[in-house]
């Protein structure tokens, strides 16, 4: 029930002299219920580019659309997780979750139950009446995934959500993302740096060229569902993966020579 | 008992000032001169123009760092006047309360009010603007209108720098009490024992009533404990 639709999309930002294009012509459609991720290098305008989707920003060019509508403001049809949790530091784990279906003026039984089924899910049931300080970076980052599905978004927007995570505990966080998703296949776009995890989990890997953002290729990833860790071995996976990774060192190493030319 | 290098009437040692320090809130011994016995009545009269000023000057405080931290256009009205205002020393403004409230209690309160108004502004405008971005586009997603964002997430986290500046001033509200004394009664000119047991008087409410904020912070401000350092 979620399309997400990019038409020519283009960000400009005015700062000092000369302003920064931030995207430029970003056309693209996610289906319903897709699961696709945001590759590119450092800069190249994904946050920009989720924060569009998500309507903190207006656009200076070029339209988005969920569901055919033209997105004016953030709202509660589509959850973002940020690269930093950004929980509310005064309320507790469970209040932090709540807190979004009592703006949404949801029942008091319906939050508790949902709350509840939350907590279980993301194991977070014995930390339920911690504040955010008392947590762990994985803790907080699960804090935040939770309050966005608290919310039943019909789009998840997520932006390195796991960027700061060690190895294990990243893998283990993928694991549980794709289960909840299995589950009530929410339209998905996911931001990371890292090239397994976005192949890994999604069904389309978009690759971002160097700023300028644009769309450099669109590689789907034929691996069968549900994934599983053990799939990074695989011929499919490794094939998928040595492509995209010439794909990304190519606008890497244009992005670093741009920036020591614009230094210079 | 007295330290050896000044004449008593100057400078009285720990034993007198605690002596008329008890005679000024007992009356019983008269050591205290026309001072006996008038500790509660001075007191409350402290409490009142302390707590009058203070009052006044954090919520104006307050407010107007509310308003600077929000919206550009009251930064842009505001700011100038009051980093200029902010540098005269609150005691220049006697003459100047005199001539606009008069005597007695008036200008007292209004002096303590400036005084206390300047940390109250400054700390709110610092505690709005230091909101996490991040945490207010977590309201916007949750669909909060401005009301809620303003209750739900800029209040709070503006909270305890606004706490800090309330604490500032109050701590300069009694300090400006103290001024008031010293120079409105010239009869303690004379009696440096008096002024002294007064001072410690002073000090110690001023004390009691940050305890009583610090207490009031700690129920309203549980969740900082792993944020702030102390305090
Ligand atoms: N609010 C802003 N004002 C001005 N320029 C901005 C703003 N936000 C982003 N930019 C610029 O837009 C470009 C894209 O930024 P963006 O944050 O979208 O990159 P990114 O792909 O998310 O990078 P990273 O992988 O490092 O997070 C950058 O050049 C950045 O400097
Ligand atoms: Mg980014």
């Amino acid at each position: 029930m979620a399309e997400i639709t990019l038409d020519r999309l283009g960000k400009l930002y005015p700062t000092g002299r000369a302003a920064t294009r931030a995207l430029e012509e970003v056309s693209l459609k996610i289906g319903d219920g897709q699961f696709v991720s945001v590759v590119g290098p450092s800069g190249c305008g994904k946050t920009t580019l989720l924060n569009l989707i998500a309507g903190f920003e207006r656009s200076t060019s070029g339209r988005v659309l969920v569901d055919g509508r033209p997105v004016e403001r953030p709202g509660p049809d589509r959850g973002v997780v940020f690269q930093e949790p950004g929980l509310l530091p005064w309320l507790s784990t469970r209040e932090n979750i709540a807190i979004g279906m009592r703006i949404q003026g949801r029942g008091k039984a319906e939050i508790e139950a949902r709350v509840t089924g939350l907590l279980q899910a993301m194991g977070l049931l014995p930390f339920r009446d911690c504040y955010p300080f008392e947590l762990s970076g994985g803790m907080r980052q699960r804090v935040a995934i939770a309050r966005a599905l608290a919310l039943d978004p019909r789009v998840l927007l997520m932006d390195e959500p796991f960027g700061a995570l060690d190895a294990m505990t990243r893998e283990i966080m993928q694991e549980l993302l794709l289960r909840i998703w299995e589950e009530d296949q929410k339209t998905v776009l996911f931001v990371t740096h890292d090239l397994e995890e976005a192949i890994l989990l999604s069904d389309l890997v978009f690759i971002m060229t160097a700023r300028p953002g644009r769309l450099k290729r669109e590689i789907p990833v034929p691996l069968p569902r549900p994934r599983h860790y053990s799939m990074v071995t695989s011929e499919v996976f490794v094939k998928i993966k040595a492509q995209t990774l010439e794909l990304i060192r190519e606008e890497s190493l244009r992005a670093m020579r741009e920036e020591e030319g614009v230094e210079g | 008992m007295s330290s050896g290098y000044f004449p008593p009437n100057l400078l009285p040692g720990p034993g007198r000032v605690l002596a008329v320090f008890l005679d000024v809130a007992l009356g019983r011994t008269g050591e205290a001169g026309i001072y006996s016995g008038t500790l509660a009545t001075h007191t409350l009269a402290s409490l009142w123009r302390v707590y009058a000023g203070f009052l006044v000057g954090i919520g104006l405080g307050i407010f107007l760092g509310l308003l600077m931290g929000l919206f550009l256009w009251a930064e842009r009205a505001l700011n100038l006047s009051i980093q200029v205002l902010r540098n005269i020393p609150i005691t220049a403004w006697r003459p100047l309360a005199i001539i606009f409230f008069g005597l007695a209690d008036r200008p007292a309160i209004f002096l303590i009010a400036l005084g206390a108004f300047f940390p109250s502004v400054m700390n709110t405008i610092h505690g709005v603007k230091g909101t996490d971005r991040i945490v207010v586009k977590a309201g916007l997603m949750m669909g909060m209108n401005q009301e809620q964002l303003l209750r739900l997430i800029v209040l709070p986290s503006a909270l305890p720098a606004i706490f800090t500046g309330v604490r500032l001033s109050m701590g300069i509200s009694w300090m400006l009490v103290i001024l008031g004394y010293l120079l409105l009664d010239a009869n303690y000119a004379f009696r440096t024992d008096v002024v002294i047991a007064m001072m410690l008087n002073i000090g110690i409410a001023g004390y009691l009533s940050d305890r009583l904020l610090l207490l009031l912070r700690h129920s309203l401000l549980g969740w900082t404990r792993g944020v702030s350092i102390g305090g």
